[in-house]
């Protein structure tokens, strides 16, 4: 048995408990599991019982489904994956969320369990503090042609690839412009822009306007590679 | 300076305001500070905590406009801030959340401790947001919760200014794009108000000066009228990102500058 909770954001927007039925999850109506949003397939995705175990699969989506950042076509869950669809994140949890805070609308679930009485542990000092440590670091692993190759963190909202002096990663070639991209922290997501004549690829594909960088992703500014990594780690 | 902003502050149903803010830019327009201090304490050593730590930070904030690393000059600050407030309290406590955006250019920079709120919004959606330092907020993430007993505890703070010697601020950054909103807030406004509506209010982009204080004293007031007993104080700035001037505009002040 499990729950999936849905977040939009930082707001718990829906749960489920998980029986043995498969749980389908798509924009359309008809879906046991409803995400509203242009990035969702009509049917994208669904949760299957086997053996006693549940498996995210991927029924064909547009935008894929994602298991901890990792794109997936079928896997099995354990308690506190998270599942990213659209800009949507699915935890599969052993216990039920907290009710969502206002605004926010709830499963009825929620609304009989709250008259129960039940006993939480205070969360020891140990628990707490390697939870605070825990944060995303973002880093590209570049490439200089040779071999080499050179990890550089990403700690500004901004970071310039280009032949300027001012750019924090270099590019060369005859036509390069100053700037050929940047790359940019947007709200929680980190974005490649590219700029004219930049000749900016992502995943091997030409790219013109901001895409989306995933953790572990590839692409190319100039004909100079680049790997982004965007995990939680531990910080010291 | 591309942002338009709009702060004010109620004293709730309280009978004492331990809310504080602080709206500071720098001499030639191009940068500011927004700063929410909320308070916690009996006998006025909440205000005095608020206000502490912001008397703290105008003092200190020149260093900030020409700093290379914002992020570790706000982390910085906010460390001092928690020396400062440490050092009022004898007997009474004396505590306080504080929450700050630095915006420069299209680039934001934040930190806070506390329950206070950062929000980043962009087409009536959430972006990014401050985590709060509370009990119910770790739990939530830990999974590790129970529905009644933690209501209890939601509200009990694990980090905040004044009550250990070593905290250790969240700091958050991020670029923003034409007509991006971002919203400083008090409990008194995320606890006791629909948040949802504010946020797509704060989308209508091209917003004016006069449009934004209007809406940001109608939250302020929503908040109110939702907890008339014992509600708590409420404190709120908005800020819009407007980064191109309409024709319109450049022509109405370039007419008006001759």
């Amino acid at each position: 048995m499990g729950y999936i909770r849905v977040y939009r954001g930082n707001d718990l927007t829906n749960q489920l408990e998980l029986g043995e039925e498969q749980v389908t999850i798509g924009r359309t109506e008809g879906n046991t599991l409803v995400l509203p949003g242009d990035g969702v397939s009509r049917q994208h995705a669904a949760i299957e019982f086997q053996n006693g175990e549940y498996y995210i699969v991927d029924l064909g989506s547009q935008n894929g489904v994602f298991l901890n950042n990792e794109k997936v076509v079928k896997s099995k869950l354990k308690y506190w994956d998270e599942i990213q669809i659209h800009n949507f994140v699915i935890k599969f949890m052993a216990t039920q969320g907290l009710s969502a805070k206002k605004g926010a609308q709830n499963q009825t679930a929620q609304e009989s369990e709250s008259d129960k009485t039940k006993f939480f542990k205070i969360t020891d000092e140990k628990q707490l503090d390697d939870l605070r440590k825990k944060t995303k670091e973002c880093f590209l692993n570049c490439s200089d042609g040779s071999g080499v190759v050179k990890k550089v963190l990403i700690k500004k909202p901004k970071i310039a690839i280009g032949k300027s002096k001012d750019a924090d990663l270099s590019v060369s070639g005859w036509f390069a412009p100053g700037i050929c991209a940047t790359i940019e922290r947007q709200g929680n997501n980190y974005e490649l822009v590219p700029r004219k004549r930049g000749k900016v690829s992502y995943q091997n594909k030409p790219i013109v306007g901001p895409t989306k960088l995933l953790d572990g992703s590839v692409f190319s500014v100039r004909g100079r590679q680049f790997k982004f990594f965007n995990r939680l780690t531990k910080t010291s | 300076m591309p942002w338009i902003t709009a702060a004010d502050s109620d004293i709730g149903a309280r009978e004492e305001q331990q809310d504080r803010y602080l709206v500071v830019r720098n001499d030639r327009g191009s940068s500011q500070l927004l700063v929410v201090a909320d308070g916690a304490g009996g006998h006025t050593m909440g205000a005095m905590a608020a206000q502490t730590a912001i008397t703290h930070v105008r003092e200190n904030v020149t260093g900030l406009w020409l700093s290379e690393d914002p992020l570790t000059f706000l982390k910085d600050l906010i460390v001092e801030c928690n020396q400062r407030v440490l050092a009022l309290s004898d007997t009474d406590l004396a505590c306080s959340t504080i929450v700050m955006v630095f915006m420069r250019s299209d680039e934001l920079f934040w930190g806070h401790v506390g329950d206070s709120r950062f929000y980043l919004i962009r087409n009536g959606e959430v972006i990014s947001q401050t985590r709060d330092h509370s009990v119910g907020e770790l739990q939530q993430r830990q999974g590790d919760e129970a529905t009644g007993a933690i209501k209890a505890a939601e509200n009990e703070l694990y980090m905040c200014l004044g009550g250990l010697s070593d905290i250790t601020p969240e700091l958050d950054s991020s670029a923003v794009r034409e007509g991006d909103s971002l919203l400083l807030c008090s409990d008194g406004l995320w606890g006791q108000t629909d948040m949802l509506r504010t946020f797509s209010e704060l989308s209508n982009t091209g917003i004016s000066q006069e449009g934004l204080a209007k809406l940001v004293a109608q939250s302020i007031s929503a908040a109110k009228i939702a907890k008339p007993e014992n509600g708590d104080n409420i404190t709120l700035i908005a800020s819009q990102f407007l980064e191109k001037p309409t024709l319109i505009r450049r022509l109405l002040s370039a007419i008006f500058k001759t």
